[in-house]
């Protein structure tokens, strides 16, 4: 995305008002530690580098990057925490950070980074992941069960209009919760989570996902039989790859996928130590433990009074 | 309103045994009124006998009802349960119809009694269920203050305030309160439901009767289901919340919120009631009158439960 020219006018005059060029320097190598200023600018080691040129260079360095909501992140926190004990008032913060929310953005306070505003467009890396970078990731994998065989059984458009009033249910539960579909195939979806607490954002949107598939199959759904799921969630790093097929290949992926197809009974949620030792209390007591092998597994079913 | 009993809290149980018969019957609106709403309420009209618990009023405060009564041309009559009052002739020279002790509402009263009365009277008796539904036109829009409508209603009530209050301190209840208010308002908007009254822990919504079906139902449902991740992501401090849902369809006067304490209305009473009477337990309970008007799909959600006030109740099966 291209900063407009007035955002980075601002951040250089902040630089410029706020720290001499060591600081900026120390800032700056926060983010990449090799940044040499002196060596991109062509001054020797001794010479010293006007304020005013090195907070442009380093502006111009940074939106080049695609770091500079990184940089202004630092600013943040120079001005809030400090650099090496000593606080920095930070000139024209507030501008800045106005002038990125006018841009589509919100600060999260949760994860201190900058992402795009839902309300104004959602992409699958909420505007700041970056490809081949790795995160820590809540991923959720939703499976329709036995899908070969619902889709010879009827016809295409009673299968198309059953998937696609699934897809806006999964898609609400996920979306409501700041999370992305990263893959939707005929036959399931992967969702993530980044933000905020996402373990229990990744399960609540399962059991939402849930429920309303409940109401749906016994209510509103024109199939003969009702559509069944599975739904497997675990947590780790990830690498983002923006390309779909690319993110299958990365291990979490890989092992959600597993999860799913090997240890989730049908219409359940299987969830992984990491995950449930996140979740509150009510919503843990909910699930079962089940043991395959070595491994420990949390599953979920709903249920019912008898008549 | 055919019967209207204005009760003493603590006699309301055996006032409801006595009259039970009566509303049974069906043949007569009945409503109770507590003593003290009774001072704020406006008569809904002249066909209606009030039966005035007067046990352990001051007989000052007992002349003064009587007065006001006879001042308007309203029919009453007296329940006296602790026999205070020795000269009964007294409340027959001032118009009393009826008079009622302890020893008389040891059993449940005869319907006939009333139908005697009510004849005496030149009353019209009202049916309770007489399903005479005043839709509407065009939902809310068509909806004017003072006019009596067909509505839905949904009574929704937190439970164990005081373990909750222990927990968390009076002044994060009430956040916790507002904010589940806040979300069930947002929610039952979207199957056109406004909230009309907010007391405390408890909500009563209204949704205008289209005569047919009750997507209402969906909403309560998606409240039931997804309790404990409202409770955790749409109200505040991260505490648990237990609730219970009634639902029941029946005509009321309608009056914008805010203005609604002058309103006397059966099917108001009778969901308060069960909202708050009928079961300790959390989870959704509708009245047959709402179990008639769902599709037979969802009709197997419910599982049929014990009757109370003479209606037959529905609960939902989840647990």
């Amino acid at each position: 995305m291209k900063i407009p020219y007035s955002i980075l006018s601002i951040t250089e005059k902040a630089l410029t008002k706020s720290m001499d060029v060591h600081t900026m320097e120390r800032i700056v190598k926060n983010i990449i530690p090799n940044y040499n200023l002196h060596k991109i600018m062509g001054f020797s080691e001794s010479m010293p580098i006007p304020n005013k040129d090195a907070a442009a260079q380093i502006v111009r360095d940074f939106s080049e990057s695609k770091l500079f909501f990184k940089l202004v992140h630092a600013l943040m926190e120079a001005q809030e925490y400090g650099i090496m004990g000593r606080r920095y008032p930070i000139a024209h913060i507030h501008e800045i950070i106005a002038e990125i929310i006018n841009l589509g953005f919100i600060y999260d306070k949760n994860n201190r980074i900058f992402i795009e505003n839902s309300k104004t467009r959602k992409t699958p890396n909420w505007g700041v992941l970056e490809e081949d970078e790795e995160y820590i990731v809540t991923l959720l994998r939703m499976d329709i069960a036995a899908n070969t065989q619902l889709v010879r059984k009827y016809e295409s458009s009673l299968i198309t209009q059953t998937y696609q009033n699934l897809r806006t249910i999964v898609t609400a539960a996920v979306e409501q919760r700041s999370g992305r579909i990263w893959n939707w195939e005929g036959d399931g979806c992967i969702a993530a989570f980044i933000l905020g607490n996402r373990n229990m954002s990744a399960v609540c949107a399962a059991i939402e996902i849930f429920h309303e598939l409940f109401l749906f199959n016994y209510i509103e759904s024109q199939l003969p039989e009702p559509v069944n799921i599975r739904v497997a969630i675990d947590t780790g790093y990830c690498t983002y790859k923006h390309s779909p097929e690319e993110l299958k290949k990365t291990e979490l992926v890989a092992k959600i996928l597993e999860l799913e197809s090997r240890h989730t009974p049908l219409n359940s949620i299987t969830i992984t130590n990491s995950i449930y030792a996140s979740l509150h209390a009510e919503i843990s007591n909910k699930f079962t433990t089940t043991r395959t092998g070595n491994a420990v597994y949390y599953i979920y079913t709903i249920q019912w009074d008898s008549p | 309103m055919n019967i209207i009993i204005i009760y003493q809290k603590k006699n309301l149980p055996v006032l409801q045994k006595a009259f039970a018969a009566i509303i049974k019957s069906k043949k007569y609106s009945t409503a109770f009124v507590d003593y003290n709403e009774a001072k704020k309420m406006q008569p809904p009209d002249k066909n209606t006998i009030y039966y005035l618990d007067i046990t352990g009023i001051k007989k000052a405060d007992v002349e003064k009802q009587i007065k006001k009564f006879n001042a308007n041309g309203h029919y009453f009559a007296v329940i006296d349960l602790k026999n205070s009052f020795t000269d009964i002739a007294w409340f027959f020279h001032n118009n009393a119809c009826d008079y009622l002790n302890k020893s008389m509402l040891t059993k449940p009263l005869p319907e006939t009694r009333m139908h005697a009365l009510m004849k005496s009277k030149g009353i019209t008796p009202t049916p309770q269920t007489s399903h005479k539904y005043i839709l509407a036109k065009d939902s809310w829009k068509g909806i004017i203050p003072d006019n009596e409508y067909t509505f839905c209603f949904l009574l929704i009530e937190i439970q164990d305030i005081g373990e909750l209050k222990k927990h968390i301190g009076s002044e994060h209840l009430n956040q916790k309160i507002h904010s589940f208010r806040q979300y069930v308002e947002q929610l039952l908007y979207q199957a056109d439901g406004r909230c009309w009254m907010w007391m405390d822990a408890t909500g009563l919504f209204i949704f205008p009767f289209n005569g047919n079906s009750v997507p209402a139902i969906y909403y309560a449902i998606r409240l039931i289901l997804n309790r404990l991740i409202i409770s955790l992501e749409h109200t505040v401090f991260n505490q648990v919340i237990r609730y219970r849902i009634a639902m029941h369809i029946g005509n009321t006067v309608y009056q914008p919120r805010g203005k609604t304490g002058t309103i006397i209305s059966d099917c108001i009473n009778s969901l308060f009631h069960l909202g708050q009477k009928y079961t300790g337990e959390d989870g959704l309970f509708i009245t047959e009158d709402v179990y008639s008007f769902l599709n037979e799909k969802t009709k197997k959600l419910f599982i049929k439960a014990k009757p109370f006030e003479g209606r037959q109740i529905y609960s939902f099966k989840y647990k």
